[in-house]
């Protein structure tokens, strides 16, 4: 177990079964971040298709939902990538 | 005069007040704002053109992070509270909190804004801002700034879906009311039918389960993990930062609740719509996360100090005796115990509640709230684990115009839906 | 009340923008998913317009490359200090600089390593003579850990470890953000607070000036010990207190003293695994 956890945290101990000669490989392959977002979007993920899915029975409105979801995340990284090329004109570079 | 005869008597959607009556002290209100917003802007643009170093940050003598991720981590903190109001009024069926649900759900979308434009001003490339997101699939994995990032935009995409959703059925009112905003109203309105509201009602139910559970994984998850999973500064490395922070959060958000809902309750006279049971109610539960959060700062400087390693002796030193001492005590004493106090007694004799107190009680909660945030900070970054000099940190006058900007583009912000949309439930009517 | 077509408006935006996402999403030339420890485009790569620590270097994943410092040989000039602010291009506008000069007495720290106790002490940054009898000097910058924790946060992979033990930074990638100071346990890095300048005919062409709201700091010269070289800061000492080299091979400088001198590296506990050692061998210059 302790070891377990030491290979999901420790990024100088390789993961993988071969193990390094010398210094080569450094493959702590970032299992614990996907960890934590599972543990975190898991429940989310599945709470949302029950509010989804669940009674009463409609696929207009999910499908407004996810409509928004979309445009907004989209939105949400295409303005990043607009500010980001705005103040592109104005940070030294 | 005639004004006041318009407000009182005659109308039939006294909710509708804040879409209808837009007098001068408004405009005088709004053109104070974009004074401010305007002199944010030209001390962000210093900023740009020179380079962080316009703010007193430095290192690795002083603070690498200041009152800008304060800032940051104080609009996270209230974006969760408004919709935790909503959430809990549907699952619990509170509904006698329903008038004041959109104000938290409205504080929610514009908090987390907000904390998104702090983050972008401390980030030292701001015009690579989009880096995180291109590069996010190959650290998501490691980056607790990257799971960050994440449940932010998770939350926030989820938040102002259910915003809009539960927002729809007071939209067909308003467009038949005000056909000059029918241009707004109709895109949100797509795909209407009068039997949705059944459906929306249901989603709404899961979606609240899924809001606070995230409300606990950011605020007291990622957030507080930025600083909690690092050893390399005593006084944050601690498994109690989860907790700290959510109840600050909650705290803070509940407070921001009833400050927001006792303005426009005075405001636009909605002293029935929203009653002083409201008012109590809320007081009293944030009289109680206060009280709890005192707990925690308790034992948390109780762990700092008992036979604690040198480093954690510290940063508690620096909040007890030294240079944080005349903001940490005032803060903790006239800042949250008095209030959470006041909330006590209040709520164990009726007779003594009073609308007036509980709104002064709650803005200094507020004020003590970010006073902490910048106390959690700041203090542990001056004294770094290399027995480097100590640092000092004193927040130069553009970083504090861009705090103030910032709040004042929330208020923009806030009082623009106000005008455009219907901040109490009409289903009320 | 008049309803926009609710079908045909939800079908076709929806599917317009999801089609926009993915097409983006697969054709964008994402950068390949690597761990911890690869660099995220080989360092011999000619990177148009990417400013990265050691350009045009190889690496030979062989290597570990390791310092080890005498506390008991340095005296406190802090020449490394200087040297290395003009091997690397570091202008007026960073301070400190990437190497940090420790003045500490005897009582309290040497065997263990430096703490924020030493400041009861009276340790200092500041000394202005050295070397004073009773005191020792210690340097300290980036240890190049093994276990960062400076990489595990960056949240575009700027910072990163490359397979010969150096962390390095990619400057186009970094954000600023300086998550990666303050998880520092070491302190051992710098940020660009301003536009730094550096005289034209002062510059080191190897090594790349960087831009404003950057994070920098000691890369162990990598422009000059991928091509077999010392750091500077190990040519100059005066009293040769700083010895580098490839640990992992037995018969060099550094892997011959730590298997003759017990060493210790700094913050050990925190379980950075640091690749600098700190041998003393008692004090090898003289008060008078």
């Amino acid at each position: 177990m302790i070891d377990l956890l030491l290979r999901l945290t420790d990024s100088s101990i390789p993961v993988d079964a071969v193990a390094a000669e010398g210094a080569a490989e450094f493959s702590g392959s970032g299992t614990i971040g996907f960890i934590v977002l599972a543990i975190i979007i898991g429940p989310v993920v599945l709470l949302t298709l029950a509010a989804m899915f669940g009674a009463p029975r409609n696929f207009r409105i999910p499908g407004l939902f996810v409509g928004s979801v979309i445009l907004l995340i989209g939105g949400l990284v295409a303005s990043l990538a607009v500010i980001g090329r705005l103040l592109q004109f104005i940070v030294p570079q | 005069m005639d004004r006041r005869l318009r407000l009182r008597g005659t109308e039939d959607e006294p909710l509708l007040r804040s879409l209808r009556h837009t007098g001068r002290t408004f405009y005088v209100f709004i053109a104070a704002l974009l004074i401010i917003m305007g002199w944010f802007l030209y001390a962000w643009y210093i900023q740009l053109t020179q380079g962080l170093g316009v703010s007193d940050m430095r290192t690795p003598v002083g603070a690498a992070w200041g009152v800008y991720i304060a800032n940051f981590v104080f609009f996270v903190g209230i974006a969760h509270g408004g919709i935790a109001l909503a959430a809990a009024i549907r699952l619990l069926k509170l509904y006698k909190y329903l008038p004041v649900a959109r104000i938290g759900e409205v504080l929610t979308v514009i908090s987390i804004m907000m904390a998104g434009l702090s983050i972008t001003i401390d980030m030292g490339r701001p015009d690579r801002i989009f880096n995180i997101v291109m590069y996010w699939p190959q650290r998501v994995g490691w980056s607790s700034l990257s799971w960050d990032v994440t449940v932010i935009i998770i939350y926030f995409t989820l938040s102002t879906a259910y915003l809009w959703l539960t927002m729809r059925k007071d939209l067909v009112l308003c467009s038949t009311k005000f056909p000059r905003l029918a241009w707004i109203y109709k895109p949100l309105l797509v795909g209407y039918r009068a039997d949705e509201e059944v459906k929306i009602e249901r989603m709404a139910w899961w979606l609240s389960i899924a809001i606070v559970f995230l409300i606990v994984m950011l605020s007291g998850g990622v957030v507080p993990w930025i600083f909690g999973l690092l050893p390399s500064r005593p006084g944050w490395f601690s498994a109690l930062a989860g907790p700290y922070f959510l109840t600050a959060a909650l705290g803070s958000a509940f407070a921001m609740v009833i400050v927001i809902a006792f303005i426009l309750r005075r405001v636009y006279n909605w002293q029935t719509q929203i009653g002083p049971a409201v008012f109590k109610g809320l007081g009293t539960f944030l009289g109680i996360i206060t009280l709890f959060y005192i707990y925690l700062i308790l034992a948390e400087q109780l762990t700092m100090n008992y036979a604690a390693p040198i480093a954690e002796l510290l940063i508690s030193e620096k909040l007890f005796t030294g240079e944080f001492a005349p903001i940490f005590w005032p803060m903790l004493v006239l800042g949250f115990f008095a209030p959470a106090m006041m909330f006590v007694v209040q709520t164990v004799r009726s007779e003594w509640f009073s609308v007036n107190r509980t709104f002064l009680a709650a803005i200094i909660i507020s004020v003590a709230f970010w006073i902490k945030r910048f106390l959690i900070v700041v203090p542990s970054l001056l004294r770094p684990l290399l027995p480097f000099p100590e640092g000092t940190y004193d927040p130069s006058w553009l970083e504090w115009s861009i705090v103030v900007g910032v709040f004042a583009i929330a208020i923009l912000l806030y009082t623009l839906f106000l005008k455009i949309f219907p901040i109490v439930e009409l289903s009320e009517e | 009340m008049k309803q926009i077509g609710r079908r045909e408006f939800i079908k076709y935006s929806g599917g317009l923008v999801g089609l926009g996402l993915l097409g983006e999403y697969t054709l964008f030339p994402w950068p390949r998913r690597g761990s911890i420890g690869e660099p995220s485009q080989p360092a011999t790569e000619v990177t148009k317009g990417r400013v990265i620590d050691g350009p045009g270097t190889t690496v030979d994943s062989h290597n570990k490359f390791a310092m080890v410092i005498d506390v008991g040989a340095c005296i406190g000039c802090r020449r490394c200090m200087w040297a290395c602010k003009e091997e690397n291009n570091t202008p007026d506008a960073i301070s400190p600089l990437w190497i940090e000069a420790f003045e500490v007495k005897s009582d309290v720290s040497v065997t263990g390593h430096p703490s924020p106790a030493d400041l009861k002490t009276g340790a200092t940054t500041s000394y202005t003579q050295s070397p004073l009898p009773g005191r020792w000097y210690i340097t300290a910058h980036c240890n190049h850990c093994a276990n960062p924790p400076c990489v595990k946060v960056c949240p575009t992979g700027a910072t990163h470890r490359e397979a010969d033990g150096l962390v390095l930074m990619d400057y186009t990638k970094c954000i600023g953000c300086r998550l990666c100071v303050v998880a520092c346990p070491y302190s051992a890095r710098r940020f660009n607070w301003w536009q730094g300048a550096v005289p034209s005919d002062k510059v080191n062409p190897l090594v790349p000036v960087r831009p404003v709201g950057v994070v920098e700091k000691c890369t162990f010269c990598v422009h000059r010990t991928r091509r077999g070289q010392l750091p500077r800061c190990v040519e100059v000492c005066p009293v040769r207190a700083k010895h580098f080299g490839n640990i992992n091979d037995p018969e060099s400088e550094v892997a011959k003293l730590l298997n003759s001198e017990m060493a210790f590296r700094l913050l050990e506990e925190i379980n950075t695994e640091p690749n600098i050692w700190y041998i003393t061998r008692g004090k090898k210059w003289t008060e008078d």
